[in-house]
């Protein structure tokens, strides 16, 4: 059994020292996957409260089959899915740009991709934004494969969707981000 | 078109690649505040009585509740920086905008959150609203 299988099982049986290590193991995981797909960092952590609670209301019911991980991104994109169902059609004016939420000041000017091309953080800015800007149902896939680093089975999974139709939606995601950066 | 069939070969695609990398700092104090949220998700904050027996509410309830109603009865120029139930109170927290009188909004908030928990709990709570900042118009 994983450490994290072994703190979830200690958890699930009312061990609250236990549920703490696990929530502080994997909370800048979820904040970040709250934070790509709601793309506004308030949103994002009341996504992470409310998942947390949701995990703590259903660890009994967790399938020993997942990844402790893979569970909490199902748990955590639900959430985070259920926030933009009930977001309100109007922006409030008092809302920040929700990409300066983003850590630019912390990123080093350039990075250098892997073929040694310098990427300004404007232009990952620009992706950042880009992003979100794509349909709930790309988005999602996207940041969970792209940005995330996860497998296509384990998108899959998070999703429940079957492997041939996440590559396939990954697929029109792809294609509908490089069109919005070459509009940029 | 070969680029739209393989993005991922297009140059503009580095940024993607960068952009996983960017590192995301975690909030300070998140992990405390999801614990302690956690923590009045299993206490009781309300219990109202019935003919038939209690009715029980936990302070996850009603602090979700409170936050629900804050954000949708805020009035412009008001911004909601936190909400907590504690000392038998919710606590909510604001920032208010440059120029907005800061403790007639403040008071109009409270109303409005009073009148509507005791409206969906059915007993009176205690709503204390704070101005803690003040933000640019």
């Amino acid at each position: 059994m994983s450490d994290d299988a072994e703190l979830l099982a200690r958890a699930a049986g009312g061990d609250h020292t236990a549920f703490g290590a696990l929530v502080r193991e994997h909370t800048p995981r979820m904040y970040r996957v709250a934070l790509r797909i709601t793309g506004s960092a308030a949103e994002a952590e009341d996504v992470v409260q409310e998942a947390w609670l949701a995990a703590w209301r259903s660890l009994a019911g967790f399938r020993r089959e997942s990844a402790v991980s893979t569970w909490l991104y199902r748990v955590v994109t639900n959430s985070a899915l259920a926030v933009l169902r009930r977001r309100r059609p109007t922006v409030s004016l008092d809302d920040p740009d929700p990409q300066s939420t983003v850590d630019s000041a912390l990123l080093a000017a350039a990075v250098p991709g892997p073929e040694g091309r310098v990427v300004r953080a404007e232009e990952v800015d620009a992706v950042l934004r880009a992003v979100g800007r794509l349909e709930v149902s790309q988005r999602v896939p996207l940041v969970l494969r792209e940005l995330e680093g996860l497998s296509y089975e384990e998108v899959a999974e998070v999703l429940d969707v079957n492997v041939g139709a996440l590559r396939s939606r990954l697929h029109r995601a792809r294609v509908a981000l490089l069109a919005e950066l070459r509009e940029r | 078109m070969a680029q739209s069939e393989d993005p991922e070969s297009d140059p503009r695609w580095d940024a993607v690649r960068a952009a996983a990398r960017r590192r995301v700092p975690t909030p300070p104090g998140l992990v405390e505040r999801v614990l302690r949220a956690v923590a009045r998700g299993r206490r009781t904050a309300v219990e109202v009585p019935g003919g038939a027996g209690r009715l029980r509410v936990t302070e996850g309830v009603v602090d979700r509740l409170a936050r629900t109603i804050a954000a949708d009865r805020a009035p412009f120029g008001v911004r909601i920086s936190a909400v907590a139930v504690e000392e038998d109170a919710v606590q909510v927290l604001v920032s208010v905008r440059f120029g907005i009188i800061a403790d007639a909004a403040a008071e109009a908030l409270r109303r409005e959150i009073t009148a509507e928990l005791s409206r969906q709990l059915g007993v009176a709570s205690v709503v204390n609203v704070h101005v803690i900042d003040v933000h640019p118009g």
